[in-house]
């Protein structure tokens, strides 16, 4: 029941589909319908044209009182530095003069302790164990030889 | 006393003896694992400078800043940075990263200037090998070498190797006044006292310069 309505519909519908698709692609593909002018009638230029700035030849120049600012993501580039505040340059090396010479004090600290061995817990704990058994057994052995006697 | 009391006894005693053995041998530290020091960084290896004589002291170099030390006979190829002196009084240590870093103390003679000059370098960082890992391996005749900024390189030839406490640093004969350009390396060594965080030796290189090299200009 429900497949013949729906057969229904299409058959209904495919048509209507059918034709307007073919109306539109028409009406597209069509050059557009202008109001023509006959050869005949003088072509009248609207007098009505604004004067547009021409930006590509003329460059608009900072007034005197403009002031100039980079655009915020504006960075050096990779030979660029910023001027910075005057900075000293840097001296020459030169070694400590035998007057500069100093005895530290004490000794380097030169380690980490990387390379320092970690004393495992495992033996303490093992060792701990057995003794603790050794202890029980000693101890059952009393027990059964009281009972014994 | 029947057998199965006697096997009791036995156990217990094995068992027990068993226990002891292992707690003494942990106190003693048998079953810790001591890290080997392995290489800090991939360095080409430095062959040493043939034809130097190891008995013979050159006169000294003059000045320039060094750069780097290479010692041939361990792998080390290190560059070298200044140090100064701590608000203690104390010379300044290199820093742990990168490891492979070693310093020179500036407040005393340049390597390849008469005096001794004096190298130091971590033995290790906190949690693994540092640039003088491996320089209690030194022997006498080795060669060190410090390249300068003037590309010439002082070669030096080891001496001795020295491992003393730290509480007997030997201050006088580290920063001694030489008659001719000496070396000594530094870093720690012996055990690590945890509590102290340190460890209680040093390990010391007495060198002297043996050859100095010029580039062809």
């Amino acid at each position: 029941m429900a497949r013949a309505r729906l057969a229904a519909a299409m058959t209904a519908f495919v048509p209507a589909f059918v034709a307007a698709f073919v109306v539109g692609g028409v009406s597209l593909a069509a050059p557009p319908a202008y109001a023509t002018t006959g050869p005949d009638l003088p072509v009248e230029l609207p007098t009505c044209l604004l004067p547009l700035p021409l930006l590509c030849d003329e460059q608009h120049e900072p007034e005197p009182q403009e002031s100039w600012s980079p655009p915020p993501s504006v960075e050096p580039g990779p030979e660029e530095t910023w001027p910075g505040p005057d900075e000293p340059e840097e001296e020459p090396w030169r070694p400590a003069g035998e007057d500069e010479h100093r005895v530290p004090r004490g000794h380097p600290e030169t380690g980490g302790g990387g390379l320092a061995p970690d004393d495992p817990v495992w033996p303490f704990a093992l060792g701990g164990a057995a003794l603790t058994a050794g202890a029980g057994l000693a101890g059952f052995a009393v027990r059964r030889r009281k009972g014994v006697v | 006393m029947s057998s199965e009391q006697r096997l009791l006894r036995t156990g217990a005693a094995v068992v027990s003896l068993a226990g002891l053995l292992l707690i003494g041998l942990g106190i003693s530290g048998f079953f810790s694992d001591e890290p080997e020091p392995g290489p800090v960084a991939a360095t080409n290896p430095v062959p040493s400078v043939p034809g130097v004589p190891s008995g013979r002291v050159a006169a000294p170099m003059r000045a320039a800043r060094p750069t780097a030390v290479y010692i041939p006979s361990i792998g080390v190829a290190a560059p070298l940075m200044e140090l100064g002196l701590d608000a203690q009084g104390a010379i300044e240590n290199p820093p742990f990263d990168p490891p492979n870093q070693a310093g020179w103390y500036r407040y005393g003679p340049v390597p390849g200037q008469r005096g001794a000059a004096v190298i130091t370098g971590h033995l290790d960082t906190r949690s693994g090998p540092a640039v003088f890992a491996n320089l209690k391996n030194v022997k006498r005749g080795d060669q060190v070498q410090v390249m300068r900024a003037d590309h010439s390189v002082a070669v030096f030839v080891v001496d001795k190797v020295e491992h003393t406490p730290k509480r007997s640093f030997p201050v006088k004969k580290v920063y001694a006044k030489l008659s001719y350009p000496g070396l000594r390396l530094v870093t720690c060594g012996g055990t690590f006292d945890r509590q102290a965080h340190s460890y209680v030796d040093n390990t010391i290189v007495y060198a002297h310069l043996a050859a100095p090299y010029y580039p062809k200009s």
